[in-house]
């Protein structure tokens, strides 16, 4: 089932053209990579399929089944940092319509599950770089959405919690068939779990041939 | 060393130059505050002074007396009550309320003065409105000085008619005097020459007597003699009757001729007349002379310090001697201290809310929260409420803090103070969350903020006071929040006085909330707008 499907939108942001006529397609349940060089419009995409921006030209189409239901991590961290972990969950819980009950079950899952366990009391603003990656994806992953972007969530991560985090995102992908659509310069990582990546060069996003990618992995 | 500290500044101009608002503001902000200011500024004389009278002396003292004012830009009301006139002060309607009085014993000089003495003028102002108040003060007492000057040369002018009319009126009865004397003497001399008279009279009849008694002598000599007849004796001594009665004849007429001359010399009817008129003419001068000497008297009476204020000129506090019993014995910083609630409020609103905005929106947070199913309004509203109760806050521990280790007598009238308070809150916020919506750098927010604080500082009492403006501008200054929550500020802290709101104070709230509630919406989709492009 389509979940979202974007046919020939342009984006021009400060006089720039970032995207031109380029379409994409991502189907329900699928796990999906983008990747592209820095500065190649992998973030303003995203921020397209979320609301935050509008195609200047070009169709947009989400399921209607997505509405609400959008999960994002971005590379800057959309958490307050005056506030603890636990505070920053409890308030978008809140903002996210969550239930006590949903509210009690659903964030000690994701403290336990991000190895926030010991930091969940101390503002968010003292804790390192990584930690503060984890608590955007807890965010995230909040309202358990049908569909949740990464924008470089590996940035920061050692390599125990980079996996233990794809193990995450493929159990939720599993239990919830969520779709997932992520970007990571570390391709080798993301390569297992995603079924198709999609290259954005030369302002398009193209779908990448994963045999051909299987064949000559990429750098 | 040096040059890392170099390094720094120029990194902070580059932060707040590459801001295209932030470097707006940075030079246009003192320019344009310096323009709006100065022409505000400069003049410092009042004009447009409102003033209630009160009078119960005569209407054309009062008119004169009103008169004088237009001539000096006061715009006068008439009032028929003193409460009332005193009220309109308390309410802020008013910058003073003028009483004309009269003083005892008033009546008694101004028969003496043509109705020029014997008025007294209170003022009644509000002591809060300082930077006014004393040149209230000064303006009027420049028109009853020059009033006084006018009296006191008039009541000059009216000593020296009185004094002269007395001496001419002395000179002109001088000469009854003196005519008098004169009859006097005359009359003096007319009874001389009769009392001389009258006593060669008395000698006539004196030997007349004697001639006479020779006669009777002689004759009772002659009596038995004449029992003999032919005797030549008898006939010498008849001879000497005869003569003796000869001369008693004689002597006779000369007292006739006497007294035809006494009564032809003294002309005593006339001298009586003559003395008649003169105790009427001399009564009617001592007449005369009597109601001068009261007329004197009367102006041995007055107080000759009037002479040196013909008009004294008084004031005190609106309040003195009201029914405001806890509003009494106030000081400086009891007159001072709504002002500093207002300057304080109007700081912290702005600064606050337009900081918080912007810290808002630029945090990452932001994002998650306007891409969430959370309407817009709701944001804002949210945002809205807790600058409010944060600065509410702030306000209730300055009060409270101030009522009891100031003594700044303010608890007794909180509820309403609050109320107009919080509607303050409201509109200062509401300005303060339009700035940060609509700029997009914290630099530009927090220039923006000190400026449109300064600027509404500008126009309250303390540094521009209406009264020094233009008709135009005064009445438009009245609207600004600064002042018109400054002016309920002062009613309700300084007088005690129960809030009063009118019709054009509830349109000014109510309109001025929608206003600013319309800007914020569109300042918050033009930041939108400025993210999302």
């Amino acid at each position: 089932m389509e979940l979202v499907s974007v046919n020939n939108i342009s984006k021009t942001l400060s006089h720039k053209k970032i995207l031109e006529n380029t379409s994409f397609l991502l189907n329900s349940g699928e796990i999906v990579g983008i990747i592209g060089s820095s500065g190649s419009g992998k973030s303003v995409f995203l921020k397209i399929l979320i609301g935050f921006f509008k195609a200047d030209s070009g169709k947009v189409f989400i399921d209607s089944s997505l509405k609400n239901s959008i999960g994002f991590s971005f590379q800057e961290n959309s958490i307050y940092e005056n506030l603890t972990i636990r505070q920053n969950l409890n308030y978008f819980s809140k903002i996210y319509n969550l239930t006590s009950k949903e509210m009690k079950e659903q964030i000690p899952f994701l403290i336990e599950s991000l190895d926030l366990s010991e930091w969940q009391n101390v503002l968010v603003k003292k804790l390192s770089g990584g930690t503060k990656k984890r608590v955007d994806i807890a965010c995230a992953l909040l309202k358990n959405p049908k569909l949740v972007i990464f924008d470089e969530p590996l940035l920061g991560l050692d390599p125990e919690r980079i996996s233990k985090f794809l193990k995450l995102i493929i159990d939720i992908n599993k239990k919830y068939n969520t779709s997932i659509i992520i970007t990571s310069h570390m391709v080798k990582e993301i390569f297992p779990i995603c079924s198709k990546f999609f290259l954005v060069k030369d302002k398009k996003i193209y779908l990448l041939d994963k045999s051909k990618l299987i064949a000559k992995p990429p750098k | 060393m040096n040059f890392k500290i170099f390094t720094i500044i120029q990194k902070n101009f580059l932060i707040i130059f590459n801001s295209k608002l932030s470097s707006i503001m940075l030079i246009l902000g003192p320019i344009l505050l310096i323009l709006l200011s100065y022409p505000l500024l400069q003049n410092t004389s009042i004009k447009n002074v409102n003033a209630g009278i009160y009078s119960s002396v005569d209407e054309d003292f009062t008119k004169n007396f009103i008169d004088k004012l237009h001539q000096n830009s006061f715009i006068v009301e008439r009032k028929y009550s003193l409460e009332s006139c005193k009220q309109d002060v308390i309410d802020s309607d008013k910058d003073v309320c003028i009483e004309l009085q009269r003083e005892a014993g008033g009546n008694n000089l101004n028969k003496v003065f043509n109705n020029n003495l014997g008025y007294r003028i209170i003022l009644y102002v509000d002591y809060s409105n300082q930077r006014v108040v004393w040149q209230i003060i000064a303006s009027i007492q420049s028109i009853v000085t020059k009033e006084s000057d006018n009296i006191k040369n008039d009541i000059i002018v009216n000593i020296h008619d009185n004094l002269n009319e007395v001496i001419q009126f002395s000179d002109s009865n001088s000469k009854y005097v003196d005519n008098s004397i004169i009859i006097i003497d005359n009359i003096n001399t007319d009874l001389n020459d009769l009392d001389s008279d009258l006593g060669s009279i008395k000698d006539d009849a004196h030997k007349a007597k004697y001639s006479i008694i020779e006669l009777n002598n002689d004759l009772a000599v002659l009596l038995p003699y004449a029992a003999s007849i032919n005797n030549s004796f008898m006939y010498d001594k008849l001879k000497k009757i005869n003569d003796s009665a000869s001369q008693a004849a004689n002597y006779s007429n000369k007292v006739e001729e006497k007294v035809n001359l006494i009564n032809s010399k003294s002309n005593i009817p006339n001298s009586i007349n003559g003395l008649n008129n003169l105790k009427t003419a001399l009564l009617a001068v001592r007449s005369s002379y009597d109601t001068k000497q009261r007329e004197l008297e009367d102006l041995n009476k007055i107080d000759l310090n009037k002479l040196t204020e013909p008009l004294p000129l008084s004031y005190q506090s609106v309040i003195d001697g009201g029914n405001y019993a806890t509003h009494t014995n106030l000081n400086f910083l009891d007159y001072f201290f709504p002002t500093f609630l207002i300057i304080y409020l109007l700081f912290v609103s702005i600064i606050f809310s337009s900081v918080l905005t912007i810290r808002e929106r630029i945090s990452g947070a932001y994002l998650r929260n306007i891409t969430s199913e959370v309407s817009n309004i709701k944001f804002i509203v949210g945002n809205f409420i807790t600058f409010f109760l944060f600065v509410l806050f702030q306000i209730f521990l300055v009060i409270y803090i101030s009522h009891f280790f100031l003594n700044i007598n303010i608890l007794s009238n909180l509820f309403p103070l609050l109320i107009m308070v919080s509607f303050s809150i409201t509109i200062f916020v509401l300005i303060g969350m339009i700035i940060g919506y609509y700029f997009n750098s914290q630099e530009s927010v927090t220039f923006s903020s000190i400026f449109i604080s300064i600027l509404l500082l500008i126009f309250s009492s303390l540094i521009t006071p209406k009264e020094f403006l233009p008709q135009f501008f005064s009445n438009l200054v009245s609207f600004i929040p600064t002042t018109f929550f400054e002016t309920k500020f002062i009613s309700l802290i300084v007088f005690g006085s129960s809030l009063k709101i009118g019709i054009y104070d509830i349109l000014f709230l109510v309109g001025s909330i929608f206003v600013l509630s319309v800007l914020l919406f569109f300042a918050y989709k033009k930041s939108k707008y400025f993210e999302m492009k």
